[in-house]
């Protein structure tokens, strides 16, 4: 049994996820980023319907994607793509979220060398 | 890769229709992914069934629609929270309004307060969220044409807000912040929503009548206030003047009952006053049944600077009594600097010289026509007022005056 993380964590995490993969990937749909990230996690992360669709639709009325609809196996796909603003906001983003990530690393790494009470 | 068929995923579509996924490309957005699970989970050797029944089971019951709920109320956040704002302000701002009316009736003290906090709510709090709440809801850019509509049409309102506030709390500049008010509807904010409206080609019956309709009624406010007598702002300020009056009369009431005033020194002050009253009183009923002859004269006056026998022996008659009626409020006022200028700055009768008119009478300036028609009742009113705070104010004096020393 994989282990996974849970949502709570996840949360603020996923729109700076969802935008760098969008960065890295030119356009992609729904069902694309949730087993990209499925699979670059290696199964630790799972996006579900309920945290991807808020995230993408409100980066698209904030105007950092902008969708295209193809028709695709007899259905229409929505791709989801970042304008000129959303890429630099998402550079903002993943720069962010790193820094959050190392001084996560600091906090959680035991360090004897500090203590508490010198006096 | 086994991809679903048509009637696969019409049984997909069916669902999603059954649970009123329709905002904006959502539906497109779901009916793609759950047919790419059920494919996913057929690929790896279920069927049609299991498969459609794992993905819908993993979405969970309600799932879809609540996906949707989610949606929408991360995508408007922002906009419900300014929506919360708008109702509070609203709400804030019409019940101090109301208030501030209802004191005013009920000539409480504070009336004034609370409209003035009122209109403040509305104009400084209200109208801008709103402003900028329409803006998101409609997804205008700030410097586009349908914008600038809108913004165009608040600083319109925004400014005759502001008339109207002014003209109430007697601050100066309120005349040149009306026709500030009306140049910006007429010449900016009307042409603007008609060439809009007949753009954008939406519900034009509908929209024309109603554009047409409001620009019909405000041309009428405007027209009015020069011909008829409704005009709102002088009924304002008639209104505002005669509770004036009221408030210095009761108050004078109470110094009256409280015993502390020496009646016998008061009552030949007392007497002038009265005389005043129901000198302006008589002129003022005279006015309202005799209005077009008295304008008449007002025109006459301002043509060849003289009135009518009738009118002139009774300006003259309510100079002496006034001059009769300051010389008594000097002589109460004692040193009292500043009683002594309060009299002379209300109840000068002398002339005056203006640049633009040369040495005026003080009959003249009874008649100039600022508040059209009713510029003699209004100034007669507002003399009536001016006697009634000089005369409220020595009195007061006199009560402090004679309040033996403890």
């Amino acid at each position: 049994m994989k282990n996974k993380i849970s949502a709570e964590l996840l949360k603020g995490s996923l729109k700076p996820i969802v935008m760098k993969l969008l960065k890295e990937n030119t356009r992609m749909y729904g069902y694309e980023i949730t087993q990209r990230v499925e699979k670059l996690s290696q199964g630790k992360i799972s996006l579900t319907y309920g945290a991807l669709y808020p995230i993408l639709h409100k980066l698209e009325a904030d105007g950092i994607v902008i969708t295209e609809q193809e028709n695709v196996n007899n259905r229409t796909r929505v791709y989801y793509q970042l304008t000129p603003k959303g890429t630099k906001k998402s550079i903002e983003k993943i720069n962010e979220l790193e820094e959050f990530v190392k001084t996560l690393a600091i906090l959680l790494k035991p360090n004897p060398s500090v203590g508490l009470c010198t006096t | 890769m086994y991809h679903l068929s048509p009637d696969e995923i019409s049984l997909v579509s069916k669902r999603l229709k059954a649970d009123e996924i329709n905002y904006s490309h959502l539906f497109d957005d779901l009916l793609d992914h759950v047919c790419c699970d059920i494919e996913g989970y057929i690929n790896r050797g279920m069927s049609y069934q299991e498969a459609s029944e794992k993905t819908y089971k993993q979405i969970g019951l309600n799932g879809l629609k609540e996906i949707q709920e989610a949606t929408i109320f991360y995508v408007k956040l922002n906009l419900i929270v300014m929506k919360k704002l708008m109702n509070v302000l609203a709400v804030v701002g019409t019940s101090l309004l109301v208030f501030g009316f209802f004191f005013k009736a009920m000539h409480w003290p504070g009336g004034s307060m609370l409209f003035f906090l009122g209109s403040l709510t509305l104009f400084l709090g209200f109208f801008p969220t709103a402003l900028l709440g329409i803006r998101k809801e409609l997804k205008l850019g700030f410097f586009s044409k349908e914008f600038a509509v809108y913004v165009v049409g608040f600083i319109a309102l925004f400014v005759s807000g502001a008339a109207i506030l002014f003209s109430m709390m007697h601050w100066p500049g309120a005349r040149y912040l009306i026709v500030t008010s009306w140049v910006l509807l007429i010449v900016f904010f009307f042409p603007m929503l008609f060439y809009r409206i007949i753009k954008s080609g939406k519900n034009k019956i509908v929209n024309v009548s109603l554009a047409l309709f409001s620009f019909a009624f405000m041309g009428f406010l405007i027209v009015s206030s020069y011909n008829n007598n409704t005009n709102v702002y002088k009924l304002v300020e008639v209104y505002d003047d005669n509770e004036t009056i009221e408030f210095y009369k009761r108050n004078i009431d109470v110094l009256e009952e409280s015993g502390l005033i020496r009646q016998k020194e008061i009552t030949a002050f007392t007497n002038s006053l009265n005389a005043i009253e129901s000198m302006i009183e008589g002129y003022k009923k005279l006015y309202l049944d005799d209005k077009e002859n008295l304008f008449q004269a007002t025109i006459d006056y301002m043509h060849y600077g003289k009135l009518n026998n009738e009118h002139d022996n009774g300006f003259q008659q309510l100079k002496g009594l006034l001059n009769n009626y300051k010389m008594q409020a000097e002589s109460l006022a004692h040193k009292n600097v500043e009683l002594q200028k309060l009299i002379s700055d209300k109840l000068s009768t002398s002339d005056k010289n203006y640049p633009h008119l040369g040495p005026t009478s003080w009959e003249r300036r009874f008649f100039w026509i600022k508040f059209g028609k009713e510029s003699l009742y209004i100034n007669l009113n507002k003399l009536l007022k001016d006697v009634y705070m000089v005369h409220y104010e020595i009195l007061r004096v006199q009560d402090v005056k004679d309040t033996p020393e403890l």
